[in-house]
């Protein structure tokens, strides 16, 4: 072993591919607004001045120290059951355009080709979208594993999972040839 | 030759607990943040006596005819 992470609470608040990153994030600041909460760089700070790190990206992960988690939990859970009720309604937004732009394509007079390359992508926003509202279904711990393969997948490392009890072990490893 | 891997325990209230192999020096860094740059900002990590050994080096024979 080289090097070891040890001591924090991952919370995935909004997996990858479920939204636009402009509408994630405009889904995720009324919802902090609603929690009269507020983002002091890259801090999320609560009311009573307590605060936690966040990274706003492709995803939303809010990230505590395991030393503050009980005294925050029901707060981070609140911030994810409001940002899903807001994150489905937007989503289906997100699919209704989408299949509207697959509609507008079809309409112009692109060629086959590239009428064809157009329809694959919007397909592919869909699916991913779809797969992410799965994903954002689970509950948190759940969630989070599954957005670590994916970004392991997307990094080229191959995943191994095992669950030993109440924890979940996942291998990430690169091949050396 | 050793694959490089990352090995994550993840328990039911969402902690984590990370720990690299066959990494050698700041490469096991650069793999973690690589990883994980989307989820959290690298700041508190622990090093094991390996991380001061240098990463082998990598050696490319090329021959000319």
């Amino acid at each position: 072993m080289s090097s070891i992470v040890k001591n924090i609470n991952l919370h995935l608040i909004c997996a990858s591919n479920l939204l636009p990153q402009k509408e994630m994030n405009n889904c995720f600041i009324s919802t902090i607004e609603e929690l009269n909460l507020k983002i002091v760089k890259n801090k999320l700070v609560f009311a009573n001045g307590q605060s936690i790190k966040l990274t706003v990206g492709e995803r939303i992960v809010l990230h505590t120290d395991s030393r503050q988690v009980e005294s925050i939990q029901s707060q981070i859970d609140n911030i994810r059951n409001l940002f899903n009720k807001r994150a489905t309604v937007a989503q289906k937004n997100y699919l209704n355009e989408l299949n509207e732009q697959a509609v507008q394509s079809k309409r112009q007079s692109y060629d086959s080709i590239e009428l064809q390359k157009l329809i694959d992508e919007i397909d592919k926003k869909k699916a991913e979208s779809i797969t992410a509202s799965k994903i954002q279904q689970l509950p948190s711990c759940e969630a989070l594993v599954e957005e670590l393969k994916i970004s392991a997948v997307n990094k080229g490392y191959e995943v191994i999972q095992t669950n030993v009890k109440d924890n979940i072990q996942l291998q990430f490893v690169r091949r050396q040839y | 030759m050793n694959d490089k891997i990352i090995n994550v325990t993840v328990s039911k209230d969402s902690k984590i607990y990370l720990e690299t192999e066959n990494y050698k020096g700041e490469a096991c860094v650069d793999a973690i943040k690589e990883l994980f740059d989307s989820f959290f900002e690298l700041d508190k990590l622990e090093h094991t006596s390996e991380f001061y050994e240098k990463d082998e080096e990598l050696k490319i024979e090329v021959s000319l005819k």
